[in-house]
């Protein structure tokens, strides 16, 4: 009755009359035509919006979401009548949400150490095994969900120190137990922002737009104005920030006047609520440091609590150290070699004793 | 619309019924999110988020109206939620503002339409590649039949049958969804 040049031109409204006329009034007594004909006007309207409309690979997308969640099968075909499964057996993964904007104001047992400066020539000197400074690790990033926002997650075990690269190109090396949170389009963010629980070393990227921020759970934050700089926050909340290069600017996240700049080689420390400048260690001073402080700050600010029994003196004796990450494991052996005192670990527990009672 | 289909014997293919539904909506919600924040690589982000969090509480959803309003109105509070955080953690005041304005007062995006923009793309597979090559020169591009004519080297009325050939074509594959 009609050809499909026909149609076209009435979908198009260009038909002459005499066939605008008639296929109007097959329209109006025939439903299912009508049906076609209002699906067709819609298709060819709608496909000249198709030059706007994004498409993702949905194979991508869907291997993408299985892994996410790894109780959709991602081998399941379409229509496969193969995975029968009863109603309500499909364990959902249980995921943990957390606010990580107003974790900000958790405080949280944290110790963040860029550039931290430990024992490595004792170690070297006195050829004690360590652990390798860095263990690859198979996937260091990781993306998850908290509180609703999709983060990306880049975190060490126990034992190891992970290095990683943020997507602007910022060298991080985690120490273990540390953790790092950034936000997705963190490369594309106006600011970058890092959480940072734990131990890590930054390498930061210069990029004179977007400023780099570390912040923790707590109330420090961190901007940097240059590229090498040392912060260490201990598990009550205190601080301090050592900076070699450039500027370093410490802040207070909820108050951000109570802020600190330090120049090259200036020191600062933090105690939650203000910051001081102190004097800066000497050359030998930072190259060097007391045994009573690797215990009570730097052991505990692996998140492990240190008991030292009544009987162990600890001297007032500083050893050599020098700046880099190392496990936690690796820092017990040098006390356990370089002092007098027996250490045991039990999970998160260490006990000092003295070594010649024991 | 129900996404969970059940069978005589209570069981259900959940993970093929999801893909499907997966699917079906994806491209169209990650082109829905963006209209809001203009930002591709988050809103597909968005969308898987809400996939996530759909395939997490199916079976405690209940859904009165349908899975694809259902799911477009959840990537709509999952983009509210979005620029709001964001302008939590950024500061982000005037952008973020007027994103949130609009993704809170504006209601209606026409998702039916950008449905039916996957289902197009869909469809135009089951062209012949000269037919779906003319289509999307004349409907993509915006060539008319002239241009087209002259630049595949063939008569316009060539081109007529062939854009007339895909639209009743397409109509046949789209059917099922709109009877």
């Amino acid at each position: 009755m009609f050809d499909q040049v026909d149609i076209l031109k009435y979908v198009q409204r260009r038909a002459s009359k005499g066939v605008a006329k008639r296929i109007k009034r097959k329209a109006s007594n025939d439903a299912a035509f009508k049906a076609d004909l209002d699906l067709m006007k819609s298709i060819f309207s709608e496909s000249s919006n198709l030059k706007d409309f994004k498409v993702f690979d949905l194979d991508t997308e869907w291997t993408q979401f299985t892994k996410s969640f790894p109780s959709v099968d991602a081998t399941t075909e379409t229509n496969s009548e193969a995975k029968l499964i009863p109603l309500n057996s499909v364990r959902t993964k249980k995921r943990k949400s957390r606010n990580w904007i107003s974790a900000l104001a958790i405080a949280a047992s944290l110790l963040l150490l860029v550039s931290v400066s430990f024992f490595l020539d004792r170690l070297q000197t006195n050829q004690v095994a360590v652990a390798p400074l860095t263990a690859p690790i198979e996937e260091p990033v990781k993306t998850v969900v908290e509180d609703d926002i999709m983060v990306n997650i880049a975190a060490s075990s126990e034992y190891e120190v992970v290095e990683t690269e943020l997507p602007d190109g910022t060298l991080v090396k985690l120490n273990p137990n540390a953790k790092i949170t950034y936000a997705r389009d963190f490369e594309t963010a106006p600011e970058r922002v890092v959480y940072l629980e734990g131990v890590a070393f930054f390498d930061v990227e210069t990029d004179k737009k977007r400023k780099f921020i570390i912040k923790d759970y707590a109330s420090l934050g961190v901007e940097v104005l240059g590229t090498a700089f040392t912060v260490e926050v201990y598990p009550d909340g205190q601080a301090e920030i050592r900076n070699k290069e450039g500027r370093v600017k410490g802040f207070k996240v909820d108050k951000p006047e109570v802020n600190i700049i330090l120049a090259k080689g200036e020191i600062a420390t933090y105690n939650g609520s203000a910051f001081t400048k102190i004097e800066p260690l000497t050359p030998e001073q930072d190259f060097r440091q007391p045994i009573d402080y690797i215990i009570n700050n730097i052991v505990k600010g692996y998140g492990h609590k240190v008991s030292i029994a009544p009987d162990a003196i600890i001297s007032n004796d500083s050893i050599d150290y020098k700046h880099t990450v190392l496990p936690l494991e690796s820092i017990l052996m040098i006390l356990n070699n370089k002092i007098n005192l027996k250490i045991e670990r039990d999970g998160k527990n260490i006990v000092i004793k003295n070594a010649t009672l024991n | 619309m129900s996404l969970l289909l059940k069978n005589k014997d209570g069981y259900v293919d959940k993970n093929a019924e999801f893909k499907n539904v997966f699917k079906e909506y994806f491209n169209p919600l990650v082109n829905f999110v963006n209209r809001y924040i203009n930002n591709w690589e988050m809103s597909r982000e968005i969308v898987q988020f809400t996939f996530m969090k759909y395939w997490e509480n199916h079976d405690k959803i209940n859904i009165k109206t349908s899975v694809k309003s259902y799911l477009f109105q959840s990537a709509k509070n999952n983009t509210i939620d979005y620029i709001r955080k964001e302008k939590n953690i950024r500061k982000l005041k005037e952008t973020t503002s007027q994103q949130l304005k609009i993704a809170e007062n504006e209601v209606d995006l026409d998702d039916d339409a950008l449905i039916l923009r996957q289902r197009i793309l869909n469809a135009m597979k089951s062209l012949k590649p000269k037919c779906e090559e003319i289509f999307r020169l004349h409907k993509f591009e915006g060539l008319t039949y002239q241009e087209i004519s002259d630049h595949l080297n063939i008569s316009k009325r060539s081109v007529e049958d062939n854009v007339a050939r895909a639209l009743l074509i397409l109509k046949d594959e789209l059917k099922q969804y709109y009877s």
